[in-house]
């Protein structure tokens, strides 16, 4: 059974981290039995940074940051897809309403309104058509989960599997930029969308 | 640093900025390391730590709402990582100890020809601190954790209350009661 009071840690503990409290007798009867005991790691020297440590931590985060900019580049490609095909579906519909005065129905059926090529056929088709895209979006739904999360956790973070993650990010994004010529800039930032 | 300088630095790093987590890094890595080292007693391990830590933390700062509280905010994340480093650590074999000794007097580290220089300031930092981590390990969980991270990661009775979400005169008192527990333990070993 402690001979201090809960009130009396607290004002001992706001008065130790430096707030201006003037303590009672008692009270400083607890501080001084309280700096007393800190003694016993008064030998215990504080630990300098290796540099080494110091170095692989800024890799680590240089290596972080291009990781993360990998996937947001990629949620804007993944956007600006869903964005053109939604417009072109958009604009499709407005048309057939305003010349039948109907709701569009079969989106196939105007795909004469196309070149009828292979790929604006691919820009037609809406993105939850798309397998590619269907694909893609889960993808970055799993990365995104896997890699962020709102609240320290006490769950363990596997740093090899978070590595490879770095690693297959970089595979899709050069993917992706192959399979999209001209759609990224010098820098290698989308431009369409 | 004042605080709304110190809001700028997150505000950066928060944007994705290199240069807001290298500040954030040059205030933290010490401190961090040093809480590292002492809860795991090993420097490779602190590497580890210190080095995952600043992934995590380039990966969850954008979801961080600036109260203030960056502190306990981060050095809790630092505190789970250590809890999940050593159950991970207790599942696998225990590994010798290069400072303990042996029959012939000398320590498993002494009788390894060509040691690199680094198991030598690893044995040198052990050595010093060794009867203080075992006698640490004698302590319960939370009284253990902290005493390591108001020693050792330099936090306030306030923040330490904010961390483990209690009234800052029962972290002084679980500190103190942890301390002359420790006492104990040393003097009788």
């Amino acid at each position: 059974m402690s001979m201090w009071s809960d009130e009396q840690f607290d004002r001992v503990a706001r008065r130790l981290d430096g707030e201006q409290i003037l303590l009672t007798e008692t009270e400083r009867q607890l501080a001084d039995d309280f700096k007393n005991s800190e003694r016993v790691l008064g030998d215990a020297p504080r630990v300098p940074l290796p540099a080494k440590a110091d170095q692989r931590a800024s890799r680590r985060i240089a290596s972080a940051l291009r990781g993360v900019r990998i996937l947001k580049r990629m949620r804007l490609a993944f956007m600006s897809g869903v964005s053109a095909a939604a417009a072109i579906v958009i604009a499709l519909g407005l048309i057939n309403l305003m010349t039948t005065g109907s709701i569009l129905s079969d989106y196939d059926s105007l795909a004469w309104l196309f070149d009828g090529g292979e790929q604006s056929r691919d820009v037609w088709r809406m993105p939850e058509q798309d397998p590619q895209l269907e694909l893609l979006a889960g993808d970055l739904d799993e990365i995104e989960t896997a890699l962020f999360s709102p609240e320290p956790t006490p769950l363990p973070i596997e740093a090899p599997a978070i590595e490879d993650i770095d690693g297959d990010l970089d595979e899709l994004w050069r993917i992706w930029v192959e399979e999209h010529p001209g759609e990224t800039d010098s820098s290698g930032d989308v431009t369409s969308g | 640093m004042d605080t709304e300088q110190f809001r700028a630095v997150i505000e950066s790093a928060k944007a994705g900025e290199a240069s807001g987590f290298e500040k954030l890094q040059g205030l933290y890595s010490r401190r961090l390391y040093g809480y590292f080292f002492r809860a795991t007693a090993s420097h490779h391990d602190a590497e580890d730590l210190l080095s995952d830590l600043m992934l995590r933390l380039v990966r969850t700062l954008s979801r961080y709402e600036h109260r203030g509280r960056f502190e306990p905010w981060l050095f809790r994340i630092a505190a789970n990582m250590v809890r999940d480093r050593i159950r991970r650590r207790k599942a696998r074999p225990t590994p010798i100890s290069l400072s303990a000794q042996s029959d012939s007097g000398q320590t498993l580290g002494e009788q390894m020809p060509g040691r690199p220089v680094d198991i030598d300031a690893e044995i040198q930092a052990g050595e010093l601190s060794e009867s203080l981590q075992t006698a640490l390990e004698g302590l319960d969980v939370t009284t253990r954790e902290m005493i390591l991270l108001r020693y050792f990661g330099e936090m306030s009775f306030k923040e330490l209350a904010d961390i483990f979400e209690c009234p800052i005169g029962t972290v002084l008192a679980r500190v103190h009661r942890g301390l002359k527990a420790l006492r104990k333990i040393m003097r009788r070993k």
